[in-house]
C-alpha cells in the first residue's frame, strides 16, 4: 500500500540548563489554584447549559467565559484523525541538567494566614503536618489532608514522627540530574509512537538518576553534596 | 574570432523558443508547421534589423530561451502562496492570583521569538522555529524556602560579563521543525491491514 507521507527533515530541541527549587505547599497551592480554575470551568458550562435549557431571554448583558474544554477537546478530536505515519529524518534532543532542589515549608505566622486566607493557611498547616495523601485520595496527583487534629497522645507522638519523617525526606540540595540528549535518525512512525517512544527515553533517565537523588538527600547526609563540595574545593 | 550563425541554427533556436517544451509537442503536423512558420517569421526580423546573433553572443541566445522556458513554468505556479510568520515578544508576565485574594507564583517568559514558513503548494521547505529565552517561576508564598522556584541555572563565567547578557547566551529553550517539501518517492510503504 503506497501512501503519502509527511516527511521532516530535522526536528531539533534544545533546552537549557533548569535550576529547580521548591517546597511542598507551593506545589499544593499551585495544583489547587489549577483545580480550581477547572471546577470554575465546569461551573460555567454547566450554568450555559441551564441558560439555554431554560431559553431564558437575558436582558442583562452577561459576558460568558469561553468554554475551553470544548474548544480543547475538539482540537484533540481532529489531532486524533491526523494520527498520520511520518518519517523523521533526524530528531535531536540535546542533553540538560536539572538541579532539584527541595526543602520543608515554614509554618505560616497568624497574621500570615489571615492574610493569606484561609484555604491557603490550612494548605500550609498541612503541609507542615506532612499529613499527605498520593494517588486516588486525593484531588489532584498529590492531596492533603486539611485540618485533621491530633487528639490522644498516641496520635500527638505519631504527628511528630510522620513530621519528622517527611521533613527529612523531602529536603534535598542541588540534586544534578541530567538527562542525557536523544538521536534518532530515519525513523517511521505516528506522532503517539514516538511520543511514547520519547517518553520511555526520559523515564528510563529517571530511573538512572535515583541513586543521585537518594545520595543527595538530607535524610542520608547528603553524600553526594559532600563529594562534590570536596571536588570544588580542590580544583 | 566571431563568427556568423548560419540562417538554420536561427530558425532551430527560435523553433526552440516558441515550442517552449520538450519534443513530445511534435505529435501533430500542423503544429510543427505552425512553429517552424514562426522560427522563420523570427528568423527574418532578425534578419532585417541585422540583429543575426553573433556567435559570442549565441549563449545568451539560449540562456534567454530558457529563461523565458522557466518564466513559463513560474507562471504555472503563480497561484502559490508564500506563507510567513513572525512573532516576538520581548516578555510575559503572569501572575497566579486565588481568590482571597493573594498571590501564589509569578510566571515570567522574556525574550520569545516564533516563526513559521512555508507556502500553499509545498513545493518547498517549510520551517517553524521557536525559541523562549527565559523562564522564570517565581514563588510568592510567604516564608517560601526558594523564592525562585524555576530558572535557567546561571553558567559559570557568567558573573564576570555581568547580568546584563544573562540570558543571551544560550535560550532556555529552542525548538526547530524543517519539514520537506511534498515529493513523490519511490519508496514503498507497507502499512498494517486495519491502519485505515
Amino acid at each position: 500500500m503506497i501512501s503519502i507521507l509527511q516527511c521532516l527533515e530535522g526536528v531539533t530541541i534544545s533546552l537549557s540548563d533548569i535550576s529547580l527549587g521548591s517546597d511542598l505547599a507551593l506545589v499544593m497551592r499551585i495544583q489547587h489554584h489549577l483545580l480550581g480554575i477547572l471546577s470554575h470551568l465546569d461551573r460555567s458550562k454547566d450554568q450555559k447549559e441551564i441558560i439555554e435549557a431554560q431559553n431564558i431571554v437575558l436582558t442583562k448583558d452577561i459576558w460568558q467565559f469561553p468554554d475551553l474544554t470544548q474548544i480543547l477537546t475538539l482540537k484533540s478530536v481532529s489531532k486524533k484523525s491526523g494520527s498520520k505515519m511520518m518519517y523523521f529524518e533526524g530528531i535531536t534532543i540535546l542533553p540538560f541538567t536539572l538541579k532539584l532542589s527541595v526543602a520543608p515549608s515554614v509554618a505560616l505566622t497568624s497574621a500570615q494566614a489571615a492574610l493569606e486566607g484561609p484555604e491557603a493557611g490550612a494548605i500550609h498547616a498541612a503541609v507542615r503536618k506532612g499529613d499527605l495523601l498520593i494517588g486516588g485520595k486525593a484531588d489532584g496527583v498529590v492531596g492533603v489532608k486539611i485540618g485533621s487534629k491530633n487528639r490522644t497522645a498516641m496520635a500527638v507522638i505519631r504527628g511528630i514522627f510522620k513530621s519528622i519523617l517527611v521533613d527529612s525526606l523531602l529536603r534535598c540540595d542541588d540534586v544534578s540530574l541530567n538527562f542525557s540528549g536523544l538521536a534518532v535518525r530515519n525513523h517511521l512512525s505516528t506522532i503517539p509512537q514516538l511520543k511514547t517512544f520519547i517518553g520511555l527515553h526520559y523515564l528510563s533517565l529517571l530511573k538512572s538518576n535515583v541513586p543521585a537523588l537518594l545520595g543527595s538527600l538530607a535524610a542520608f547526609g547528603n553524600p553526594v553534596g559532600l563529594i562534590r563540595g570536596f571536588g570544588d574545593g580542590v580544583t | 574570432m566571431e563568427r556568423d550563425i548560419t540562417a538554420s541554427t536561427v530558425i532551430k533556436n527560435s523553433v526552440r523558443m516558441h515550442t517552449s517544451g520538450g519534443a513530445d509537442n511534435f505529435r501533430h503536423n500542423e503544429e510543427l508547421a505552425r512553429m517552424l512558420r514562426e522560427g522563420a517569421d523570427t528568423t527574418i526580423s532578425l534578419l532585417r534589423s541585422k540583429a543575426l546573433p553573433k556567435y559570442s553572443s549565441k549563449v545568451n541566445y539560449s540562456q534567454r530561451i530558457s529563461a523565458e522556458r522557466r518564466q513559463n513554468d513560474l507562471r504555472t505556479t503563480c497561484d502559490d502562496c508564500q506563507y510567513s510568520f513572525r512573532a516576538s515578544l520581548s516578555g510575559v508576565v503572569l501572575s497566579l492570583i486565588d481568590r482571597v485574594p493573594s498571590e501564589v507564583a509569578v510566571v515570567t517568559v522574556r525574550k520569545v521569538v516564533a516563526m513559521a514558513e512555508w507556502n500553499a503548494h509545498r513545493s518547498a521547505e517549510a520551517t517553524a522555529a521557536l525559541s523562549v529565552g527565559w523562564l522564570q517561576i517565581d514563588n510568592h508564598c510567604p516564608n517560601a524556602p526558594f523564592p525562585v522556584a524555576l530558572s535557567p541555572s546561571q553558567v559559570k563565567g557568567d558573573d564576570d560579563t555581568g547580568s546584563d547578557n544573562e540570558y543571551t547566551n544560550r535560550p532556555f529553550l529552542s525548538i526547530g521543525i524543517v519539514l520537506a517539501p511534498s515529493h513523490k518517492s519511490s519508496i514503498t510503504v507497507r502499512l498494517p491491514d486495519d491502519y485505515f
